[in-house]
C-alpha cells in the first residue's frame, strides 16, 4: 500500500511537474491526432487529481498553478481560466484525502472522472461569465460524460506512470543524500 | 498564532483560490504578451511540441509514401494531364496580369505591393474542446505579432493572439470568440462571421432584406485592419428560418478545413487592407 505522505514530498512534486509537463506536450499533439471526434485523451487531471491526495496542500497547490497555466498558454485567449479550475480540484482532492485514500483502481477512476466533470464545468462557468454569448456545444452533456468516462478509464494507467516516476526519482534523492530518513 | 495553526488547511486553501481568481481578473482585460513567464513557458513547451510533431509526420509521410508508391503510375499520368491544362492556363493568366498592368497605367492607378508573409508549421493544437487554437513555430523574431492574419491556400484560418520569440499562438476562425466582417462575394451584403463549432461559422446581422442564398462565398472585408480583403471566409451553408428576428440566421461552412491544418501563412502586416 502507497504510504499516505512520503518522507520528502519533492520526489513527488517534481515527478508530477514533469509528467505534467510532458502530458501538456503529448495533449497538443499526439492524443489530438488520436482524438475520437470531440473526445480526446487529457491525462492532465490525474496529475491534478493525484497532487491533491498525495502532496501537501502547498505542494499539490504549486502543481496546479504550474500545470493550468501550462494548460492556458498552448489553450484558449485567457490566463487563470485553467488554473482556477485546476486549483479547484486540488482543494476537493485534499479535503476528501482527509477521509479516502486513491489506492485502488475503481477509486482513481472514480476520483478522476468526477473531478474531470468538475475540471469541465468551472472552466465552462469562467468562459460564460466573462463572455455571456459565449456558445456551447449542442451536445455538450454527451462530449463531458464522453470525456469523464474516458479520463476514468484511462486513469489507472497514468497513475502507475507517475507512482513508477516517483520511485525513481524518490531513489536518486536517496542517492544523493537528501532523503528525510 | 494558535487560530493560524489551527486553520492552516483552510486559510492555505483561502489564499490559493484567492490568488488564482485574482490572476484570472487581472489577465482578463490585459495583453498576455506582457507575461515573461508565459513567453519562456511557450519557448521551453514549443520545441517540445514540434519534435512530437515532427515524429509524427516522419511517420505519417513513411505510411503515406508507401500508397502513393501503389498508385504513383497512375496518378503520374493524371497529373501529366493537369500540367498540360495549367501550363494553358497560366499563360491566359500570364497575358491578362500584362494587360492589367498597362491598363493599371493607363488609368494612373497605384500598383498594390505584394504584402510579407512568414510561412509557419502548426505544431501543437489546443488541446481541450472550449477553445480553438493552434501552437505555430514561428514568432517575434520572424516578425510576427498580435493581431496579424494568418491564411492559408484555402483561406483565413485566424489572428495571432500571443507571440514568443520562437513561437506564437493563432485564435482561429472557428473560435467562439473569433468574429470578422464579411462581403457575400455575389451581392455584396455585409455581416459578421462568427465562430460556432468545429467546422461551422455562423453569419450574423445579415437584414432579411439581403440577397444571400446557399452556396455563396464570403469574402473579407479588410475594414478590420487585420484580415486582407477578398479573401475567401467561408460558403453559406444553410439559411434557417428565425422566428421574428431582424436577421437572418445563416450557417457557413469554413472555406479552411481546420481539422487538417498543418502549414499557414502569416501576413507580416497590421493595416486597413481596404484602402
Amino acid at each position: 500500500m502507497t504510504p499516505k505522505r512520503e518522507e520528502s514530498p519533492w520526489p513527488r512534486l517534481l515527478a508530477t511537474l514533469l509528467l505534467g509537463f510532458f502530458l501538456n506536450v503529448l495533449s497538443t499533439t499526439l492524443f489530438n491526432w488520436w482524438a475520437l471526434g470531440s473526445v480526446k485523451l487529457m491525462p492532465l487531471v490525474v496529475m491534478v487529481v493525484s497532487a491533491g491526495f498525495r502532496l501537501p496542500l502547498w505542494g499539490a497547490g504549486a502543481v496546479a498553478v504550474a500545470l493550468g497555466y501550462l494548460g492556458d498558454l498552448v489553450s484558449g485567449g485567457v490566463v487563470g481560466l485553467q488554473v482556477i479550475a485546476c486549483l479547484l480540484v486540488v482543494c476537493i482532492c485534499a479535503l476528501a484525502q482527509r477521509k479516502l485514500e486513491i489506492n485502488s483502481w475503481p477509486f482513481q477512476m472514480l476520483a478522476v472522472g468526477l473531478m474531470s466533470l468538475v475540471l469541465h464545468l468551472t472552466v465552462i462557468g469562467g468562459l460564460m461569465l466573462a463572455n455571456r454569448e459565449h456558445l456551447m456545444p449542442s451536445r455538450l452533456p454527451w462530449v463531458l460524460a464522453s470525456q469523464s468516462l474516458l479520463s476514468a478509464l484511462t486513469a489507472p494507467v497514468f497513475f502507475a506512470l507517475l507512482e513508477a516516476m516517483v520511485r525513481g526519482l524518490t531513489g536518486l534523492w536517496r542517492l544523493m543524500g537528501r532523503g528525510g530518513a | 498564532m494558535n487560530f493560524l495553526r489551527r486553520y492552516r488547511f483552510a486559510i492555505l486553501m483561502g489564499v490559493l483560490l484567492l490568488g488564482a481568481l485574482t490572476l484570472f481578473s487581472i489577465n482578463a482585460g490585459r495583453d498576455p504578451e506582457d507575461s515573461f513567464t508565459g513567453r519562456l513557458l511557450l519557448e521551453v513547451l514549443g520545441p517540445a511540441m514540434e519534435s512530437v510533431t515532427w515524429v509524427g509526420e516522419s511517420v505519417g509521410e513513411v505510411w503515406d509514401r508507401y500508397f502513393a508508391l501503389v498508385h504513383a503510375a497512375r496518378q503520374n499520368e493524371e497529373l501529366k494531364r493537369q500540367v498540360a491544362s495549367y501550363r494553358q492556363q497560366l499563360t491566359d493568366l500570364e497575358e491578362l496580369r500584362l494587360a492589367n498592368q498597362r491598363l493599371t497605367k493607363l488609368l494612373g492607378l497605384m500598383a498594390k505591393e505584394p504584402v510579407p508573409q512568414v510561412a509557419a508549421q502548426v505544431v501543437g493544437v489546443d488541446p481541450t474542446n472550449h477553445f480553438r487554437t493552434v501552437i505555430i513555430n514561428k514568432g517575434k523574431r520572424d516578425g510576427v505579432q498580435t493581431q496579424m492574419p494568418v491564411v492559408n491556400a484555402q483561406g483565413v484560418v485566424g489572428r495571432v493572439i500571443w507571440a514568443s520569440a520562437h513561437y506564437a499562438k493563432v485564435l482561429l476562425l472557428i473560435d467562439p470568440n473569433a468574429a470578422l466582417e464579411v462581403l457575400v462575394q455575389r451581392s455584396r451584403a455585409r455581416g459578421v462571421v462568427e465562430g460556432a463549432g468545429p467546422d461551422t461559422l455562423r453569419l450574423k446581422y445579415v437584414m432579411h432584406s439581403d440577397d444571400v442564398a446557399a452556396g455563396d462565398r464570403l469574402v473579407a472585408t479588410g475594414t478590420d485592419g487585420v484580415f486582407p480583403k477578398g479573401a475567401l471566409v467561408g460558403l453559406v451553408r444553410a439559411i434557417k428560418p428565425e422566428g421574428k428576428s431582424v436577421f437572418q440566421n445563416i450557417e457557413v461552412e469554413p472555406a479552411v478545413d481546420f481539422e487538417r491544418l498543418e502549414e499557414v501563412l502569416v501576413i507580416l502586416q497590421r493595416r486597413d487592407f481596404a484602402d
